[in-house]
């Protein structure tokens, strides 16, 4: 499963992404995890299974909420505890749980 | 028929409105009702039956013959007094006695232990000579309290005796003494053990034969008195054996102790049937508040049961009016420590407590109209005014936007807030204005006295207080109202310098006004002259904000948004029109300064050419400190208001400011942000002591999760010597303060939870959410702290929460907590970034920047250069353009 994050500069995101990455490898997923900028994310839509906001840009939610229903996907604003923990196992249940 | 019922109605009125100045009969007529004509000739008819009397003079005035039909020996006060005070028994014979000895009555010693009711005892005995002793009507009742001159014989025997011109230094004129003024009736001595050495012949003399002499005097006078002393003191001690030679009569009272549970009972009940009355409401007390009063050792006795009560009134009342109560409650976990601790031995009287109280139901009842002013006589303390005060107190808060604040009841803590209270108001007041200059120089006399004596200085602010009291207590004295103070005994043993410099001003105004103030005027001074060591805190001066620009309107509207946003009526505005000359508006500027204060000072806030002169010729002139900021916006006259209201000096305010309007950044400020690194505190609070705060503290235990390594409950007690608001202040530099779950708003910046939310868990869940983001972030600075190439995570995390507190503050707005977290990981990560000079991933178009609201981005940058200076990076412009992007289209809340 592919799971994009995106954050203001994709950077702080980062730390997030390797975490998550962590996560899938214990529980034995593969797949892409990787995070952009606001500016980049329609350029990487497609390829996304699942988009998850960081909570700082969440002004942008409802605008990339449909974005990402004109591509078939979910979207939502990563549950801010986690973000703010950096708690890649948590997150990544999150973005299992949308892709139902 | 009709007839008769009519009169009726209109005899018992006079009966049960029977006031001293008794009732006209036109009052009467709209009262009940019914046509001023009947009422009048209904009148006539009773005056002629006897049953009313009426006074001399227009409009005519009736009165009940109550009084008089009284004094048929019906009842007396001692007969009412002895209805439920059965221990009284043999005191009340003995005092009876002591009256009705012919001619004049005996002289009377009263032994007792402080508070057990001596002078209110005499006072009765007065009384029962009124009511017994018909057709005089004025037997006059003086009382003395000896300890207060003891340690100057002259001064003491000069008001016993009186003064004869000329008879020391500063006598100079005549004056009578209390023994004169009591002539034919009774002299009341307290703490006659007091009474120097050099006085007792003069004073024996006296007793025995009814002789004296004025100070200075040779001729001898006489006088009838009645001498009634009194004495806490063992009788068996040099000076009270001699007294007591010559004092027939001896009549000990019973502590509370000796009086049993019954008495104490039925008194807990007439105190607060009288409180009840005061206040004209009806007071509800749990059975077991009854429970724990009946049963506290209460060492000063019924003195003290009665000051504990009228507190717990007070209390309440507090409660009542700031809208936490829908009635007068008192229950036992409110009540002083000291009379909750009573409880823990509830268990030993057990039997005699549930025969007084079990068959009640869980609330007494009073009511106003049940009122017996039995006590009427003692000095009562002055609850009336107290409770005034209170009012008067929760309103000025509430008016300054304040919801609650806490009330200390205790005296001191009263005075400081009265004065501080004061000392507000008097910003805009000009005192000359109010106050008779008579007024202003005595003062200066007083406060020159004191510091000489007191070597020490007394502060301005006591300045204008006692002015203001000099004025009260003046106008107070004119409508002939009583000075009572209640802490009269405590504060002279406890202050007893200062009570010697406020006996002395006591005579100065006595001097200055030509009048008689009671003794308890001057344990009133004391408190003014001891304040300024109670008092903490100095920052009650604030800076004036004004706003001047050139053209119709500009200013105003500044002014008025500011005013609007924040929610206050503080900044000032001067509009110059272009029609209008300068001067005008430096007159008016001027005019605003004089009402400003000297200590504080005043920012002007202005947009161009004369305007900006204006400040140093103020500065000048009105000898004011005065500050000019050019080129104002309204975010500048925004900044300025809140940080004057916050009490930020004239020269912090004008350094933030000018960081709004420029580049120009010379002073970076470095405040340790360390306290957010802290565990996470959350205060309980509670105005009836630690007990209840640690009962909350139990429950939220049980209703939050949390990790004790990272949050901890502490609760606080609030009635603690130390100033509340100065450890607070001190807390919040120091810990990571949560929230605090108190019934009074201590502190505005401190998120508060009313007691009543948490116990029906209604803001468990708030508190839960400040608990989880408090872990947020504690758990960020563990993760970076893997991390980050540079920083310590901890340290970096609390930098830039307190760089974002301070970016909310200035932009005066709220971010919403989870975005706040998000927006926090990622400075960090910025801050990591830029100290290893990575560029950011995606570049977002540097010209947008450019585009933005330039006041905006020099406020952030502001707001982050600490940061900058702190971890030696230099924020990028595109880094800054992200921030911008979210706070101009974050969804912030302005507040």
């Amino acid at each position: 499963m592919n799971i994009l994050l995106c954050c203001a500069a994709g950077m702080s995101t980062s730390l997030l992404v390797t975490k998550m990455e962590q996560a899938a490898k214990e529980k034995g997923l593969s797949g892409k995890i990787w995070a952009v900028s606001v500016d980049e994310v329609n350029k990487h839509l497609a390829e996304a299974d699942v988009l998850l906001l960081g909570p700082q840009v969440r002004y942008k939610l409802a605008h990339f909420k449909k974005e990402a229903e004109a591509a078939g996907i979910p979207c939502d604003m990563i549950n801010p505890i986690d973000y703010g923990m950096v708690n890649g196992a948590k997150v990544l249940d999150q973005a299992l749980s949308m892709k139902k | 028929m009709n007839r008769m019922k009519r009169i009726d109605q209109i005899h018992q009125a006079i009966l049960h409105l029977a006031s001293k100045q008794g009732i006209t009969a036109q009052e009467l007529s709209e009262m009940l009702g019914l046509s001023r004509a009947n009422v009048s000739s209904d009148l006539n008819q009773l005056w002629k039956e006897g049953k009313i009397r009426k006074s001399n003079g227009r409009p005519v005035r009736f009165h009940s013959n109550m009084e008089d039909s009284k004094s048929d020996a019906v009842e007396t006060v001692f007969d009412k007094l002895e209805n439920g005070n059965r221990s009284l028994h043999t005191s009340i014979e003995q005092a009876k006695a002591a009256i009705l000895y012919p001619p004049n009555g005996m002289h009377t010693l009263i032994l007792g232990e402080t508070g057990v009711g001596k002078s209110a005892f005499a006072g009765m005995m007065h009384t029962y000579a009124v009511e017994t002793r018909k057709g005089k009507r004025d037997i006059p009742f003086i009382t003395f309290n000896c300890a207060d001159y003891a340690n100057n014989a002259q001064l003491l025997l000069g008001h016993l005796f009186g003064v004869k011109k000329g008879a020391y230094t500063g006598a100079d004129a005549d004056r009578e003494g209390l023994i004169q003024k009591a002539n034919g009736g009774i002299l009341f001595l307290d703490e006659v053990h007091r009474l120097p050495a050099e006085g007792q012949e003069m004073f024996f003399t006296f007793m025995d034969k009814g002789i004296y002499r004025r100070l200075g005097e040779t001729e001898e006078r006489t006088a009838m008195v009645q001498v009634i002393s009194a004495t806490t003191e063992n009788p068996e001690s040099a000076l009270l054996k001699t007294f007591m030679r010559r004092i027939p009569m001896v009549i000990k009272l019973p502590s509370l102790r000796e009086r049993g549970l019954k008495e104490r009972f039925n008194l807990i009940i007439q105190f607060f049937r009288e409180e009840s009355f005061r206040l004209k409401k009806e007071i509800h007390v749990s059975a077991n508040a009854m429970r724990a009063l009946l049963i506290y050792p209460c060492p000063n006795n019924i003195g003290q049961l009665r000051t504990d009560i009228q507190l717990a009134c007070a209390k309440a009342y507090a409660d009542y009016i700031t809208y936490q109560k829908q009635q007068l409650e008192i229950y036992s976990c409110e009540l002083a420590e000291y009379i909750k601790e009573g409880m823990l031995q509830a268990k030993e009287y057990r039997q005699p407590l549930e025969e007084l109280i079990g068959n009640h139901k869980p609330f007494f009842v009073f009511h106003p109209d049940q009122e017996i002013m039995l006590f009427e006589k003692e000095p009562a303390p002055d609850s009336s005014s107290l409770y005034e005060n209170i009012e008067k107190m929760v309103k000025d808060l509430r008016e300054r936007g304040v919801s609650n604040e806490v009330l200390e009841l205790d005296l001191e803590n009263y005075f400081s807030q009265y004065i501080k209270g004061m000392n507000r108001q008097f910003r805009k007041i000009d005192l000359s204005k109010i106050l008779q200059p008579e007024i202003v120089t005595l003062v200066e006399q007083m406060i020159a006295y004191a510091q000489n004596k007191l070597h020490k200085e007394v502060s301005q602010k006591v300045h204008h207080s006692l002015a203001l009291h000099i004025q009260t207590l003046l106008e107070r004295v004119k409508r002939g109202k009583q000075i009572v103070n209640p802490q009269l005994n405590q504060v002279r043993a406890k202050y007893k310098q200062e009570f010697g410099i406020a006996l002395e001003c006591v005579k100065m105004v006595e001097d200055a006004f030509q009048i008689d103030l009671p003794i308890d005027e001057a344990g009133f001074l004391t408190m003014f002259f001891i304040l300024p060591e109670l008092e903490a805190d100095e920052e009650n001066e604030l800076v004036t904000v004004l706003v001047m620009t050139h053209g119709k309107g500009a200013a105003s509207s500044m002014v008025e948004v500011t005013n609007r946003l924040l929610d206050v009526n503080y900044a000032q505005a001067i509009d110059l029109p272009l029609e209008e000359e300068p001067q005008e508006a430096l007159k008016k500027a001027k005019e605003i300064a004089r009402l400003a204060s000297r200590k504080a000072g005043m920012l002007i806030l202005a947009d161009m050419g004369s305007l900006l002169t204006f400040g140093e010729i103020i500065e000048k002139e009105m000898n004011i400190p005065v500050k000019v900021v050019p080129l104002v916006s309204t975010l500048h006259v925004i900044e300025a208001t809140r940080k004057a209201m916050l009490g930020h000096s004239l020269a912090e305010i004008y350094r933030d400011v000018r960081h709004v309007a420029s580049f120009d950044i010379t002073e970076p400020q470095t405040k340790p942000a360390k306290h957010l690194a802290n565990k996470a505190i959350i205060l309980t609070a509670c105005l009836t002591g630690e007990g209840s705060a640690l009962a909350i503290k139990n429950m939220l235990q049980h209703h939050l999760r949390f990790d004790e390594q990272l949050c901890e409950i502490v609760p606080l007690n609030i009635v603690g010597k130390e100033d509340m608001k100065d450890r607070l202040h001190r807390w919040k530099k120091e810990k990571n303060i949560l929230c605090m779950i108190s019934s009074f708003a201590l502190d505005n910046d401190i998120p508060t939870f009313s007691i009543e939310d948490v116990l029906n868990l209604k803001a468990i869940h708030e508190i839960q959410k400040k608990i989880d983001v408090a872990e947020t972030y504690h758990r960020m600075g563990e993760v970076l702290n893997s991390h980050l190439k540079h920083a310590s995570g901890e340290e970096l995390v609390a930098d830039v929460r307190h760089t974002l507190e301070q970016l909310q503050q200035s932009l005066a707005m709220r971010i919403p907590e989870d975005a706040l977290i998000g927006l926090c990981l990622h400075m960090c990560c910025m801050v990591d970034r830029l100290q290893a000079n990575e560029t950011a991933v995606n570049t977002v178009k540097a010209d947008e920047l450019s585009m933005k609201n330039p006041h905006l981005v020099n406020q952030v940058r502001a707001c982050l250069w600490p940061l900058e200076e702190k971890y030696d990076i230099v924020i990028t412009e595109e880094e800054l353009s992200f921030l911008m992007n979210f706070l101009e289209k974050g969804e912030t809340l302005s507040c």
